[in-house]
């Protein structure tokens, strides 16, 4: 099968990669609602190709206060995830897993910051094995890294790896809250071209 | 005297302006935001490149996403709106390194290589940088205030300067 561009996606595969986001950050957000011990609700996933103009404001404004937990995607796919939480909610996670009090985000040492990343990291896992159930693409995930700062700088970073040769960037978005209103956040998997064409690939064979 | 129209200039995007109007880039990360001023005619002009060099990439077609071919355009711009390219001078925020991974070498370094490449375009076009605010692991916005000259850096947590 030949390389397609995602610019010439079709319904059918956005369709296709909604239905594969849906389960994943399904997989995800269960996780999530384990070690926190909240009921997380989730938005049906979005399938999104935006222009570099528009990147820094994906996760609402460029200048929204966010803890940005990364993950470089290795293996089959050249991939990202990237779980983004309103600072307020970063902090609500860490006084909910640690037990402790904490107000404002200058307040994080190093275990809460490492904390925050392995939250990062057990649901890249589940998403992942979630993927790799449907597609069978065998995946590998870096250490997560943390940066709490503006979205617009947080994004720039997959920004310049995912929009270098194209003008646009590819991602699958999930956003979920918890049932109390507290948390809020989005989680995003952001794939480069050669990654579209072999996760449609794989799931039209699954298919 | 009137406060000017604030003009937004989104990343891999540049934009020039006359007195009073301001020009902001927001949510400066690994991105280097230069801006230039003429102080005599006072027109300014903000870039937000994301890439060093134009020559490394296929795809090159939008001059503002890359340090060489967005200081080009930009100075273009602003002869045009009256500038005199001898009377330019430069001031540039941003480049900093958001996540630090481990084993990647050239993305970690990407926010230093636009720097790099930045300084060297600018000196290479004799266009002084007077004034910078660089580095570091945090992000920034900045406006540049075409009346006066100033850039304004404002961040979360790391306070708010004129230079």
């Amino acid at each position: 099968m030949g390389e397609k561009y995602y610019q010439d996606i079709t319904e059918e595969e956005i369709d296709m990669l909604k239905e594969a986001g849906n389960i994943a950050s399904g997989n995800a957000m269960t996780s999530l609602g384990k070690l926190i011990g909240c009921t997380l609700d989730m938005s049906v996933a979005n399938v999104r190709i935006e222009k570099i103009q528009e990147l820094t404001d994906i996760l609402g404004d460029a200048e929204s206060f966010i803890a940005g937990m990364l993950i470089n995607v290795y293996g089959d796919l050249n991939a990202m995830l990237l779980l983004a939480l309103e600072a307020e909610s970063a902090i609500k996670v860490v006084n909910l897993m640690l037990g402790k009090d904490v107000s404002h985000v200058e307040e994080f040492d190093e275990i809460d910051l490492s904390v925050l990343c392995e939250t990062g990291n057990i649901l890249a896992g589940s998403y992942l094995s979630a993927l790799n159930t449907f597609t069978g693409l065998e995946l590998d995930v870096s250490i997560p890294q943390i940066s709490i700062d503006m979205a617009g700088a947080i994004l720039s970073y997959p920004a310049i790896e995912f929009a270098r040769n194209d003008n646009t960037m590819l991602f699958i978005e999930t956003m979920f809250k918890d049932t109390n209103q507290v948390l809020n956040g989005t989680y995003i998997l952001i794939l480069d071209n050669d990654s579209y064409n072999k996760v449609i690939d794989s799931l039209g064979k699954w298919l | 005297m009137s406060e000017g129209h604030i003009i937004k200039v989104g990343m891999a995007d540049l934009n020039v302006v006359k007195a009073p109007d301001i020009l902001t880039t927001l949510g400066l990360g690994s991105c280097v935001g230069i801006a230039l001023y003429d102080s005599i005619v006072k027109v300014g002009g903000l870039a937000h490149i994301m890439l060093p060099d134009s020559t490394q990439i296929k795809n090159n077609s939008n001059p503002a996403k890359f340090a060489d071919t967005a200081i080009v355009k930009l100075i273009e711009d602003m002869v045009n709106l009256g500038a005199k390219s001898s009377r330019l001078v430069a001031k540039i925020a941003g480049g900093a390194h958001m996540f630090e991974f481990k084993n990647m070498d050239d993305m970690m370094r990407i926010g230093t290589r636009n720097i790099a490449a930045v300084t060297q375009i600018l000196e290479e076009l004799s266009i002084p940088i007077i004034a910078s605010d660089t580095g570091s692991n945090y992000g920034r916005t900045i406006e540049l205030h075409t009346s006066t000259g100033v850039l304004l850096v404002r961040t979360i947590g790391h306070g708010i300067k004129e230079i």
